[in-house]
């Protein structure tokens, strides 16, 4: 029975009793439109209900804020039921662009219908295991409630800006054909020097000109070769280091910043893994292309912060987890004690790139405590950087209250690096 | 199929106000016309200023206004009807007629005309056995009297205890989440 069904019941109730109080018999027959109503309800209220449904999602990996297409298929195997309400839960971050799915419907005997919606949503794991299905009398007095199998899901990946500008050339530490410029000669095609020339070598090879200068001899042109780097990539995802004002968009623009150096570095043909920092270590492990970039994104869908205390601090931080020599892009607004924890990383010989997003907007405060405390912890994030940076850490930082700050700074860095 | 519905609303609320007009004009109870009429006037306020709450004060108000001028010295089926009509429209308003879910797939059309029909059924049969019995008189021998004090009395007791049974699930069903 639903809410209203009661409603009635207690309407017809004070009705019956105003009535024997009063002794008035037209108090009594206001009864019976609502006698009737309920009849009408319980005649009408279907007795068994017998449905099979099926989702059908439009794609199963998206952008954030891309349509997203659900198409629900019911079929009564069972008799007709004059209204069937879908009840689909709405998840957070979801919003609804065409399409209602709590609707009523009629649907007869062996009929199918199809009911679909479209909505745009924000990055996470969209997942559904049951459909909820209320049938019930025209009226929705007398209400069965069914819940069927219906499972779907979809990823809406995190959105990400264009770093093509961003020619980072990491130090290659896989010996296997890649982009990236090794330091030694070997195939390739930028000019790397000269020497004589060995049987074996390519004719194409020969420096003709050099040749000539040297009588008797021939002189071989060497190419640097260009090796696969391995690259990690390390998001923080501590609770602790967005606990600030705007914490949650320096969150999704670290989301955003990891999303698309992944998509960078394997474009360029890396080898890339990634470590999430949050309540349980989310590794994907070393792997190139397409589904690996996959593998990547869809963690990063659904990843949110932590608040784990082992993982409170750097200083556990399963590093071994990268290969030795690794460029290990860090992805984090920094915490104050991280600093002792990255000069580590980089004396054990990794190759480091720190991208810090930061929320320069200071909060609009008379409180001279708070004033003062806002630009204490600005020195205190400069000075840390500054020792970063000392390292030889190439370190991106962006303001998040700035659209297109991100892909503006990290083109603006190889700008700085070429000069 | 949205703008019959919508038709038959407004059609439902007009009726309801001449109705009850009527009653109120020849029984010169001019409060009870202007409180009958405030109360229809609210069923044409669009949807984002008619709150959740609305349709509630709209049956009791109505339902009170009924009850109090079946003590009128005039044919009560005129509150009567006004009632019907009022409850039809609200009917109507629950099931979506404002809202943007009325579109052109099949079940919802279907489900909107089975609804109207029903409610069209469920006026009508109302309207006819209020009539047959406010011109027949009959007297209820007192057994029967008893009888349905008790079923009533039982009623109630079956409704609260669904009541309690269902407040128990909600809670078990909060704590566990």
């Amino acid at each position: 029975m639903s809410k209203k069904t009661y409603l009635i019941f207690i309407i017809l109730n004070a009705l019956i009793l105003a009535a024997l109080f009063s002794r008035n018999r037209a108090v009594a027959l206001l009864c019976i439109p609502f006698l009737v109503f309920l009849g009408v309800g319980a005649v009408a209220a279907p007795r068994k209900v017998a449905l099979r449904v099926n989702r059908e999602l439009s794609i199963l990996r998206t952008a954030e804020g891309l349509p997203v297409t659900v198409r629900l298929t019911v079929e009564n195997i069972g008799g007709g039921i004059p209204r069937l309400q879908v009840i689909e839960p709405g998840f957070q971050g979801m919003e609804l662009v065409e399409g209602d799915p709590t609707s009523c419907f009629s649907i007869s005997q062996s009929e199918k219908l199809e009911i679909s919606y479209t909505f745009k949503a924000s990055r996470g794991i969209y997942s559904w295991q049951m459909l909820k299905l209320q049938a019930s009398d025209p009226f929705g007095l007398f209400e069965q409630t069914c819940e069927l199998s219906a499972p779907g899901r979809v990823y809406i990946f995190p959105e990400q800006v264009d770093l093509r500008q961003f020619k980072f050339r990491p130090m290659p530490n896989v010996r296997s054909t890649g982009p990236n410029l090794s330091r030694l000669p070997g195939p390739g095609i930028d000019f790397w020097g000269v020497r004589e020339y060995h049987p074996g070598d390519a004719l194409r090879t020969i420096h003709w000109r050099k040749s000539a200068h040297h009588p008797g001899t021939l002189i071989t042109k060497e190419f640097e070769r260009e090796e696969i780097a391995d690259i990690g990539i390390l998001l923080d995802a501590r609770a602790l280091s967005y606990y600030c004002v705007d914490g949650e968009k320096l969150f999704e623009h670290s989301v955003r910043a990891a999303a698309s150096l992944a998509t960078n570095f394997i474009s360029q043909g890396n080898r890339v893994s990634m470590l999430i920092l949050n309540d349980r270590l989310v590794r994907v492990f070393p792997g190139y292309g397409k589904h690996q970039l996959l593998r990547i994104l869809e963690e990063l869908s659904g990843c949110s912060k932590g608040e784990r205390v082992s993982f409170d601090t750097l200083k556990y931080l399963p590093v071994k987890l990268f290969p030795n020599h690794s460029l290990i892009a860090i992805i984090s607004p920094l915490l104050p004690g991280d600093f002792p924890y990255i000069s580590r990383l980089k004396a054990e010989g990794y190759q480091l790139l720190l991208a810090t997003p930061e929320a320069t907007n200071p909060v609009k405060t008379r409180n001279a405590y708070i004033t003062c405390a806002q630009r204490m912890a600005a020195l205190e994030r400069a000075g840390t950087l500054k020792q970063i940076q000392r390292l030889r850490v190439p370190v991106v930082k962006w303001n998040v209250n700035q659209p297109q700050e991100m892909s503006s700074q990290f083109a603006r860095f190889v700008k700085v690096k070429t000069r | 199929m949205k703008s019959n519905s919508k038709t038959l609303y407004a059609l439902c609320g007009i009726i309801s106000a001449l109705t009850f007009s009527a009653g109120f004009i020849s029984a010169q109870q001019w409060l009870g016309l202007a409180a009958a009429m405030v109360l229809i006037v609210f069923y044409f306020l669009p949807k984002q200023f008619y709150p959740d709450w609305m349709p509630i004060v709209q049956l009791v108000g109505l339902l009170l206004l009924s009850a109090g001028a079946s003590f009128l010295p005039v044919p009560p089926f005129f509150f009567f009807a006004g009632l019907i009509f009022a409850l039809a429209g609200l009917e109507m308003r629950s099931q979506g007629v404002f809202t943007s879910g009325f579109s052109n797939l099949q079940g919802q059309n279907a489900y909107s005309r089975t609804h109207l029909v029903w409610l069209a059924g469920v006026c009508l049969t109302s309207l006819l056995l209020c009539g047959i019995s406010l011109t027949m008189e009959f007297k209820i021998p007192f057994i029967l009297m008893i009888l349905l004090v008790a079923g009533i009395a039982y009623l109630n007791y079956r409704l609260i205890s669904l009541l309690i049974d269902h407040s128990n699930k909600k809670r078990i069903s909060e704590k566990d989440q």
